[in-house]
């Protein structure tokens, strides 16, 4: 909310205090504000001025040549465009050197050859009204020579106010003044009503009530004003209006914007004329039914949105916004003045689906003070009827006639009820004693609060104003005497309590080494939306029904296209490494942690899936924290934290001491090999992954990472297809992995720790063998075949050493080389003993596989 | 053969030895030493051999020889100790000698070096001064339901304060959204532990909002206190302790009052321009102000205790939260927000591994 300080003068007297003054005690109260501004004063060379004598401009009919009386020895002569300069009217002339408020400097100029030494003013010119037509006309008894400025209340200072959402009171002068007035300890100054019911008309000629709504409207108060005219507001009430950021219309919308600034009441105005039927009533809307606003937009109504009807259809959204119909428009001449109190929950309803949110909707969904609400009809009443004066109509036949009576429904009367309040409670909160019980009386009265005894002493029981709908509790008391008190004089201290109450996860712990650990093996971190495209899991040759095809979507995305949430965070380091390339940049390591989420839809099978999944992470009985909350999967989708990484090719470029290396399969594995060493994770194993799982992989060169039978993520590189499907400016694809952390944390848990051998004293001896095997025949293999050796008896450890492939060798066959080591724990071992374990070795690799060595 | 034959046969050896120390001397290195050392000392050396003659000498002669032989081998082991000292300095002369490296040369994938991200570098800055103070971690899904969302934390249906947050809703999962604060949190740990209670819950959290000072997702810090003597001095002390710890300096901390529906009172709390350090002119960190906003905070409002079964007129608890964000962008002199989440491993290969 906007507000004026001249304007909030008119309810406390803030004589004494600067702008930052009022800011800094607003801001203290809650009422933070969040940005003020000062308006400059017009300058001294704007003054006063009377036109003596207004000639047409012999060379252009529309220019009017005048004769400015500003109390100087000779009138100046000004050259005036304006259709309203005429003789004997005041207005205000910027003299020539006169630097204006849009920053136009006033010369004297020929105008179609007549010499021109000064301007008449518009009140746009002077930054008084948003729009005006022609010169500003001022009243008649304004002294010629006076400085405009003189004539005007002094220059504003605008504070923009934030308003929390439980404070609707504060949307309003009235509030705003009484949180002031009880910090200041000043008075607040209420307006008194001073119009003079006209005794010739009364509104129940005009108009019957029908409520049959009465859960959505708790009050209504209809008044009828005859003999209005809208014209434009006078200056003064235009001013204010901008103040507020709303734009003046005509006196009567004005007014009615006014009075709920002031009240922080909405009111509607009606053209009298326009309510059919002589009926005003209040009725929730049937489905289909339509209604055309202010704005011009015609709306669809719901069944409970709450209207206001005359006799024959709607006229009016309640509390939202007036029907186009009706408004008051240049030819009324009676108005029907309505102030009512809605139900916040029904306007937040309508409002927040037809998206509309306008000054009214927001005071009535923040609840608004219905025992001020008969006062805001009357005060706009008043309001016309005081400008009517100031218009210096003076004969009755000018002024606004108003009703002595309104038609009203106020069924019940609200009454909160009493809370207790504790001074040793609030004590408990504060943390010290410092507040007295008359310091607590004092705040609460100043705030409107009332006041009784309790049965016990340092208790009273407090009774919360009509305005404080916010004010449900001790804590919400406690709050007012602190905040008024002020934050600043709670003492700081430090809670006492035994240490360290609460078990923590080791899985946080665990997931923040994964991150690092990364890190140290030349990864950077990166962190992404989870929002994505249809189009990419498309991209990634993710289909329909595939595991990798996003199951969670959201129902209000930012955009449309982006509204699927991950399963699997290579889209986004696909997005970045293609980004990076097109800025130029090489080689790029990045990773991230992150959540991909999963729904288990009402799938049987899958539920069940879901649920062994989530039990099968169980620790000691109890989910990891994140799945905390689980009812049943197919109502809350599963949030699995992932780990991915992606390298960018080449993996290191050339240098002075290398050339570039590229990244392969095997670079990747074998960070992977130092990840589970970091982590201390044994015994996970690598195996070929069928292509239709990991549809965005190579098939060729990728891997699935297992542990036991689980499946815990894959390597590898992309799909060729992928080249075309993204924007990749390299030509090799990179290389990424993708591992699930729970998985890998519960792996870490079932393996035993690796177990330690004693280590050997005495030298071992080495044998090299190169073996010609054929091409199928995998190292894994091999291996497997040398550790299930039966006449093992010294051999300790192997190694392959080399590998060929190519021109030399049988067709079908590679050449691998292995380097054997035999050890015995006491002794040095003679080398015919080597030799005779060899031998065997050789014949049982060559019954099992037909290995041979190689010639 | 008698003394002076053999007297003569030493003169010839050890005339031999010193012509070939002679030569050596110009290019003496460990292995011409070793050389030398083998030829006049070793098992076939001339020394040796006469040492085999002594048996064809008297008796009388005999140590009378065996001395002017054992003379002739100290001799030769003197001359050689202190050749041998001379070969080891000669040789790490000849090793300094040459020129020195271009210690200047660029090492191989210098850029590729990794990185953490600045909102987990700040995450592990916090959740270490939190740590401290003895609070623990604690964590909760990031899709969540209504009641976990805002019911429970006194948010009721079509409250305006709904608005606070522009959240987004999962499609075809009724109540289910993605958390806007992880205040969530608070109610998972108070419905599965009793108090007391002292923990924070680090986090991403979504809303549909997107302009340069707002992302769809971002990071906040939770933290919650829950005993039978909490109070709101006990918060302002917590969080000022913190702040301190987090920026090791000496920073003021403000508190205004606010509303979360969640807290009663409720504050904002502001933090010395870590830039300015609260002079506020010209500063544009701050705006001129002197305080930058941090987070908000409050009591724990008894509405909340009674959403997860507390006594609420036993305990009394704070909680808070932090932009995590927002912190690092201080902490690191970032400048625009939506860089921390654009994946771009030029600005991201920067930052360093570990928070210091």
């Amino acid at each position: 909310m906007r507000i004026s300080l001249n304007w909030l003068n008119d309810y406390i007297d803030l004589s004494g205090y600067t702008p930052e003054n009022i800011s800094f005690h607003l801001t203290d109260l809650g009422l933070e504000v969040e940005e003020f501004t000062k308006e400059e004063p017009l300058p001294q060379s704007i003054v006063v001025g009377q036109i003596l004598e207004a000639k047409p401009h012999p060379q252009a009919d529309s220019l009017r040549l005048c004769q400015v009386d500003i109390g100087q020895e000779n009138p100046l002569e000004i050259v005036c465009g304006a259709s309203n300069a005429r003789a004997g009217i005041k207005v205000a002339v910027a003299t020539v050197g006169t630097k204006m408020p849009s920053g136009l400097e006033i010369k004297s100029a020929k105008i179609r050859g007549v010499d021109s030494s000064g301007m008449l003013c518009s009140e746009e010119e002077l930054g008084l009204s948003d729009a005006s037509e022609g010169i500003w006309e001022l009243e008649h008894d304004k002294v010629v020579g006076a400085p405009v400025q003189s004539i005007l209340p002094p220059p504003d200072a605008y504070l923009n106010l934030n308003v929390t959402a439980n404070r609707g009171d504060c949307l309003s002068y009235f509030g705003v003044a009484r949180e002031l007035a009880a910090r200041l300890g000043k008075s607040l100054k209420t307006p008194t009503l001073s119009y003079k019911p006209s005794g010739s008309i009364n509104t129940n000629d005009i108009l019957s009530l029908k409520i049959t709504e009465s859960s959505g409207c708790s009050r209504f108060y209809a008044l009828y004003v005859n003999n209005v005219s809208p014209e434009p507001s006078p200056t003064w009430l235009k001013k204010r209006i901008l103040s507020t950021g709303m734009r003046p219309i005509n006196s009567i919308v004005d007014v009615t914007n006014y009075v709920m600034m002031e009240t922080g009441q909405p009111i509607h105005a009606y053209d009298a004329c326009m309510i059919k039927n002589k009926v005003l009533g209040v009725r929730r809307a049937e489905k289909d039914e339509r209604l055309k606003v202010l704005d011009g937009t015609t709306i669809n109504l719901e069944n409970d949105d709450i209207l206001i009807v005359d006799g024959v259809e709607p006229i009016g959204l309640a509390g939202i916004m007036g029907g186009e119909h009706s408004e008051v428009k240049d030819e009324t001449q009676a108005i029907v003045i309505e102030a009512a109190a809605f139900d916040a929950i029904q306007i937040r309803r309508t409002a927040r689906r037809l998206g509309m949110n306008t000054e009214a909707s927001q005071r009535f969904e923040r609840r608004i003070n219905q025992e001020q609400t008969l006062f805001a009809a009357q005060r706009v009443a008043d309001l016309l009827y005081i400008i009517g004066k100031q218009k210096g109509g003076g004969g009755d036949k000018e002024m606004p006639q108003i009703s002595s009576n309104l038609v009203s429904y106020a069924p019940k009367s609200l009454a909160f009820a009493p809370i207790l309040f504790r001074l040793s409670r609030l004590e408990k909160i504060y943390g010290a004693a410092r507040i007295g019980l008359t310091e607590c009386q004092q705040i609460f009265s100043a705030l409107g609060f009332a006041i009784s005894d309790a049965a016990k002493e340092n208790e009273f029981m407090v009774t919360p104003p009509a305005w404080r709908h916010d004010i449900e509790k001790e804590i919400d008391l406690i709050e007012e005497i602190i905040r008024h008190h002020g934050y600043e004089h709670v003492p700081y201290s430090l809670p006492t309590m035994a240490i360290t109450p609460t078990p923590e996860d080791p899985f946080i712990a665990f997931t923040d080494e994964i991150r690092k650990t990364t890190s140290y093996l030349g990864f950077s971190e990166t962190i992404s939306f989870p929002f994505h495209k249809e189009k990419t899991f498309k991209a990634m040759r993710i289909g329909e029904g595939h595991a990798f095809y996003p199951t969670v979507a959201l129902l209000n995305p930012l955009s449309e296209d982006e509204k699927f949430l991950q399963t699997s965070l290579l889209p986004s380091l696909i997005t970045a490494i293609c980004r990076g390339q097109h800025h130029g940049q090489k080689g790029a390591r990045l990773f991230e942690v992150g959540r991909c989420y999963f729904a288990a839809s009402a799938r049987k099978t899958l539920i069940a899936e879901t649920n062994a999944y989530l039990d099968s992470l169980k620790i000691n009985g109890r989910y990891i924290y994140h799945h905390e909350g689980h009812a049943d999967p197919s109502e809350r989708p599963i949030e699995k934290l992932m780990w991915a990484g992606i390298i960018d090719q080449p993996y290191q470029e050339k240098g002075w001491r290398n050339g570039e290396i590229k990244a392969d399969f095997y670079t990747l594995k074998s960070i992977l090999a130092s990840v589970c060493k970091f982590l201390d994770i044994g015994a996970l194993k690598l195996e070929a992954v069928r292509g239709e799982d990991f549809p965005f992989l190579n098939p060729k060169s990728a891997a699935t990472l297992m542990s036991g039978g689980t499946a815990l993520g894959y390597l590898g590189e992309l799909h060729p297809e992928l080249a075309f499907n993204f924007d990749f400016k390299q030509k090799d694809l990179p290389l990424v992995f993708e591992i699930n952390v729970e998985q890998i944390f519960k792996a870490k848990f079932n393996e035993s720790p690796s177990v330690l051998t004693s280590i050997p004293r005495f030298p071992g001896v080495t044998r090299d063998f190169a073996l010609m095997v054929d091409s199928e025949v995998t190292h894994e293999k091999i291996d497997e075949l040398i550790a299930h050796f039966p006449k093992k008896t010294n051999l300790s450890h192997w190694s392959l050493f080399d590998l060929y492939t190519g021109s030399g060798l049988p067709q079908g066959k590679k050449s691998m080389g292995y380097r054997f080591v035999f050890q015995h724990l006491e002794r040095t071992l003679k080398d015919s003993e080597v030799d005779s374990e060899c031998e065997k070795l050789l014949n049982h690799l060559n019954q099992s596989h037909g290995i041979q060595l190689r010639q | 053969m008698d003394l002076s034959i053999l007297g003569k046969n030493i003169a010839a050896v050890l005339e031999q030895f010193f012509t070939e120390v002679e030569t050596t001397m110009g290019q003496l290195s460990p292995e011409k030493f070793e050389q030398l050392r083998v030829n006049f000392l070793g098992k076939k050396s001339p020394i040796s051999g006469l040492m085999t003659e002594l048996k064809n000498l008297s008796k009388d002669e005999k140590p009378q020889a065996g001395k002017m032989i054992n003379d002739a081998r100290q001799t030769v082991e003197g001359k050689l100790n202190e050749l041998k000292t001379q070969a080891i300095s000669w040789e790490i002369e000849a090793k300094l000698s040459g020129e020195a490296l271009d210690i200047s040369l660029p090492v191989e994938g210098f850029d590729n070096k990794g990185s953490a991200h600045p909102v987990t570098l700040m995450r592990r800055i916090l959740v270490q001064s939190f740590r401290h103070l003895g609070f623990t971690v604690y964590d909760g899904p990031e899709l969540d339901f209504e009641f976990f969302n805002f019911t429970a934390l006194n948010l009721p249906p079509y409250h305006p304060a709904r608005d606070m947050q522009d959240t987004f809703h999962i499609a075809d999962h009724k109540d289910l959204m993605m958390r806007p604060q992880t205040s969530t949190v608070q109610i998972h740990a108070m419905l599965r532990e009793k108090p007391p209670l002292r923990i924070i819950a680090p986090g991403r959290v979504f809303r549909c909002d997107s302009d340069p000072t707002h992302t769809p997702m971002f990071h906040q810090i939770e933290a919650l206190v829950v005993d039978e003597n909490i109070s709101f001095a006990d918060l302002k002390g917590t969080i000022d302790v913190l702040l301190k710890s987090i920026f090791n300096k000496d920073l003021a901390t403000r508190f205004r009052p606010s509303y979360f529906p969640f807290t009663e009172p409720s504050a904002e709390v502001d933090l010395m321009c870590t830039v300015c350090m609260g002079k506020g002119t010209d500063c544009r960190v701050c705006k001129g102000t002197g305080w930058l906003e941090v987070g908000g905070c409050g009591m724990v409002h008894p509405n909340v205790f009674e959403a997860v079964n507390y006594d609420a007129e036993k305990y009394t608890g704070f909680a808070f939260g932090f932009g995590i964000d927002r912190l690092a962008m201080l902490k690191y002199r970032l400048s625009d927000l939506r860089t921390l989440f654009e994946g771009n491993h030029k600005f991201l290969s920067q930052f360093p591994i570990s928070a210091s």
